[in-house]
């Protein structure tokens, strides 16, 4: 966990018993007027405690300061106990993040690792159905979409993801690989998600929202686990990882994954030909002490082969078959992190190959460097200034699907960052300014600019507002590649093309926020927000007129910023922990969509409208029925979404997971998977013609053990 | 009001068929509120050299200094009695005061205080405990520390030698000992 905390070093210039007289626990009234007679020099600085900043100015960053009381809750008398029995008491903490989630002045949503373990899923993107306001939809057994706040699609590119500060977002084609994403579950600290623009932090693409999946650090993982998991549909997931420390202040920890999956079928019967395998290894080190800081490097390589059927388009006349295909994605990278209190310096290298022959050969090489420092100036000032650069190289070839006219594209990327906390009234009313100018050689200059405020009257109650603007930089894509989509039979062949288009500018987004948090008990927490999001230069495919070519016609798609529109709705998370052995939480989001052409007799709007659910229910529990055993559930509801081709209906559905740890150190669980449906298809096509399949139930089990 | 929103809450999640848990050994339990008992363990086997302040029937004084996060737990203190000394539980958000203490808890929020709040009672004849990380090797009497999701403590011996206070030994031989400044 990251906290960032300011600290008041006082250097005394007269005698200590001025100090006496001097509070500098609740420092801002007493200070100023302590400073006023000229009492004190101050130094300060800005401290980050704990290792592992890679979120350092995440939740953090949205924070005001606050000294939380909370009223007592009834308790059973401990007193009487002896010391030793005292020391045999196992203890639940309330976390730093909890309370910092309950100060943050953004829509923030976090999964700790105990809703990670007990959720029983399986992958990254299935974790995140249970976030409200985020939609998860699996087209099939590798690939899903996941949005927030709208725009869903397999390629939903509005949402930044990053993993330990290293961004995953494509820039191909926007979105996510969530088939090149697999992920050690066992050793994530937390997932944050941020609703809503996060731009003037994190820069270009946190449009609709921000997720952040923070590792642990090899400190907390010392020490061996082997994890085998078996199921109908996942089949196979085996863990290892083995921590350990070469010397007091540094701690190492290796681990690989192998995870298979069953193929699906699709909605007429027939085989999906997407099964899949993942593999991957990796290791972190952290060290203390290192130039006065704390240094992690941690690297990992990926090894995914997924399959698929696409409509491959060859010959002229061009004729379009289904043929299965097969995807091998390489990825790996390696990231330096050091920080000390108030600086925090990371590098990465990254590299995506995507080999998929006749549809997409392609590969990114990400350098990336970000700098962050911290500082206050005066009582009422507290900053954060960044800057970062990013340099990606990438290459594609020609394949039966994709056209290109550059194979190689050089991208160097620069960004400036400042945030300025303003404590107008301390305890109370913070006022958040900052904003991110990114530049790069492949697009103008974005400012994205942020004003949020927040009012906290006690520690049982939070208001804050907020207004941003955040920009999608246009993806190659939609700039210099042409893509065969399908062809139609009209009498003739005709091909449909989408054609990248060099003019097209970046989508714009300002977006107004309102939330509330209310702490109704100890026990019973109550979170709301409510957005209105004005888009402009939406990207569109806008269809042209066929041509005829001899033998056959093509109409080309060609992107243009042809669509603004609207988004507003409402999420809600009530959470209550009944008994210490019960804990419920109901989510609820709901969201209409606005869109219309910018000009009249264009095609755009269908791309945009209604891929997204309007309603969203979320329902889970985690209920310890015994000291070793727990049974959990997640039952969840997605309104009907729709699509040019047709529409997905309404699906509620429930997944279940009991466990049992005999003794420490070993778990034992069983997951049923999507069990409210024999099989139900949660997504369509809606760009590229790809096939979804139909998500099946399932059942899984699992064996962890820790030593 | 609220009971009425929680009873309607409670129905809900019934009617769902999600009974809460019942039968609760062994469950974990907050961890400030078992930290009130250790403080409670504290005073009760810890002597203070004689001062006026510390006679019989003077209220022994346990402050919380910094954020409270022991919500009320501390304050039930209040009804106990250690060596005919009532108990008096308060929260300072000043140094000055803070003295009065005979034994001082430093919230995690002062952690960035620590060195200036050690300064300042370095010597003095007040106990202080805290769960900051490393509190006793950075030159704290006690510190609470978590093993796995138990609570344990450490002491610096050398330091409650300077503030001439005395831990007896059932506490000592339950603490792990630590070298320190």
């Amino acid at each position: 966990m990251d906290e960032c905390l300011l600290t008041l070093q006082m250097k005394l210039i007269f005698d200590k018993l001025a100090y006496l007289n001097f509070s500098f626990i609740a420092p801002k009234k007493q200070m100023i007027s302590s400073l006023r007679q000229g009492v004190f020099a101050m130094e300060v600085s800005v401290t980050c405690i704990r290792t592992g900043m890679a979120s350092a100015i995440l939740i953090s960053a949205l924070l005001g300061a606050l000294s939380p009381t909370v009223a007592d809750p009834a308790s059973p008398d401990l007193f009487n106990l002896t010391l030793e029995q005292l020391m045999d008491i196992r203890v639940t903490s309330v976390s730093k993040t909890e309370q910092e989630v309950h100060r943050a002045a953004a829509a923030v949503f976090v999964l700790t690792r105990e809703d990670i373990r007990r959720s029983g899923a399986t992958s990254l993107p299935e974790l995140l159905r249970r976030v409200p306001g985020v939609h998860v939809a699996r087209i099939d057994s590798n690939k899903w979409s996941v949005s927030v706040r709208g725009f869903s699609g397999m390629f939903s590119n509005k949402l930044l993801v990053l993993i330990d500060g290293r961004t995953v977002y494509n820039p191909f084609f926007g979105g996510v690989f969530w088939q090149a994403q697999d992920i050690v579950l066992e050793d994530i600290e937390r997932i944050e998600v941020i609703r809503g623009p996060g731009a003037a932090l994190w820069g270009a693409n946190a449009v609709n929202g921000v997720i952040n999946v923070i590792t642990r650090s090899a400190k907390e993982t010392q020490g061996g686990l082997v994890s085998a998991g078996a199921g109908t549909f996942d089949q196979g997931i085996g863990v290892a990882r083995y921590g350990w420390s070469p010397t007091e202040e540094t701690a190492i920890r290796v681990y690989g994954k192998g995870t298979r999956r069953a193929e699906l079928e699709r909605p007429d019967g027939t085989d999906a030909e997407d099964d899949w395998i993942s593999l991957l290894a990796g290791f972190r080190l952290d060290t203390e002490d290192v130039w006065g800081g704390n240094l992690s490097v941690q690297g990992e390589i990926k090894d995914a082969d997924a399959g698929s059927i696409r409509p491959i388009i060859e010959g002229t006349p061009p004729a379009q078959t289904d043929q299965v295909t097969q995807s091998d994605i390489l990825n790996g990278h390696l990231l330096a992190r050091w920080s000390d209190n108030t600086t925090q310096i990371q590098l990465y290298y990254d590299r995506l190959s995507y080999d998929e022959p006749k549809f997409a050969v392609l590969s990114y090489d990400t350098i990336d460097l970000d700098l962050q420092h911290k500082f206050s100036l005066g009582e009422r000032h507290f900053f954060l200034v960044g800057g970062g650069y990013r340099f990606i190289h990438d290459h594609t070839e020609e394949t039966e699907t994709i056209e290109v006219t550059d194979e190689v594209r050089t991208t160097h990327q620069f960004n400036l960052f400042l945030q300025d906390t303003i404590t107008l009234a301390p305890d109370r009313w913070q006022l958040i300014l900052g904003t991110k100018v990114e530049d790069s050689n492949q697009s103008d200059v974005a400012w994205q600019p942020s004003v949020r405020v927040l009012y906290t009257p006690n520690p049982d109650h939070t208001l804050w507002g907020a207004v941003s603007r955040a920009v999608r930089l246009p993806t190659r894509a939609e700039t210099d590649l042409s893509f065969n989509a399908t062809v139609r039979n009209i009498g003739i062949p005709l091909l449909i093309k989408s054609a990248g288009n060099n003019a097209v500018e970046s989508e714009k987004l300002l977006a107004y926020e309102a939330g509330y948090r209310w702490k109704v008990t100890p026990d019973v927490a109550l979170d709301l927000a409510a957005f209105y999001h004005r888009y402009s230069d939406l990207i569109s495919g806008e269809t042209g007129s066929p041509v005829m070519m001899g033998g056959y016609a093509i109409s080309i798609t060609a992107f243009a910023n042809g669509i603004k529109g609207r988004i507003y709705g409402f999420e809600g998370v009530l959470n209550w922990k009944p008994t210490a052995r019960l804990r419920l939480e109901a989510t609820y989001a709901f969201m209409e969509t606005d869109m219309k052409s910018t000009e009249a007799g264009q095609t755009g709007e269908a791309n945009y409208d209604g891929t997204s659910p309007r309603h969203q229910f979320g329902f889970r529990s985690l209920w310890n029925l015994t000291d070793t055993v727990e049974l959990d559930t997640f039952l969840h509801f997605t309104d009907e979404i729709h699509f040019r081709s047709g529409s997905v209906s309404t699906c509620w559905n429930l997944d279940l997971r009991l466990g049992w740890r005999p003794r420490e150190g070993l778990e034992l669980s069983a997951i049923g998977q999507n069990l409210l449906h024999s099989q139900q298809q949660e997504f369509d096509v809606i760009r590229y013609p790809d096939y979804p399949a139909e998500i099946p139930r399932g059942i899984f089990g699992k064996v962890t053990w820790e030593f | 009001m609220r009971r009425l929103l929680l009873g309607s809450i409670l129905g809900v999640f019934l009617t769902l068929g999600v009974a809460p848990g019942l039968g609760f050994a062994d469950q974990p339990v907050d961890e400030y509120r078992v930290k009130a008992a250790f403080l409670y363990n504290f005073a009760r086997f810890t002597r203070w050299e004689a001062t006026s302040k510390n006679r019989e029937m003077t209220p022994l004084v346990i402050g919380v200094l910094g954020d409270n996060p022991f919500r009320g737990s501390l304050r039930r203190l209040e009804a106990k009695t250690i060596r005919n000394r009532p108990i008096k539980v308060r929260f300072f958000d000043n140094l000055h005061v803070a003295h009065e203490c005979d034994l001082l808890f430093v919230s995690a929020s002062e952690e960035k205080n620590l060195s200036f709040v050690l300064d300042l009672f370095d010597k003095q004849p007040t106990l202080l405990v805290s769960d900051i990380p490393d509190f006793a090797e950075e030159g704290g009497h006690i510190g609470l520390v978590s093993r796995g999701n138990k609570i344990r403590f450490r002491v610096n011996m050398r330091s409650l030698k300077d503030a001439r206070i005395t831990l007896s030994s059932k506490l000592l031989r339950l603490a792990e000992k630590v070298e320190g400044l």
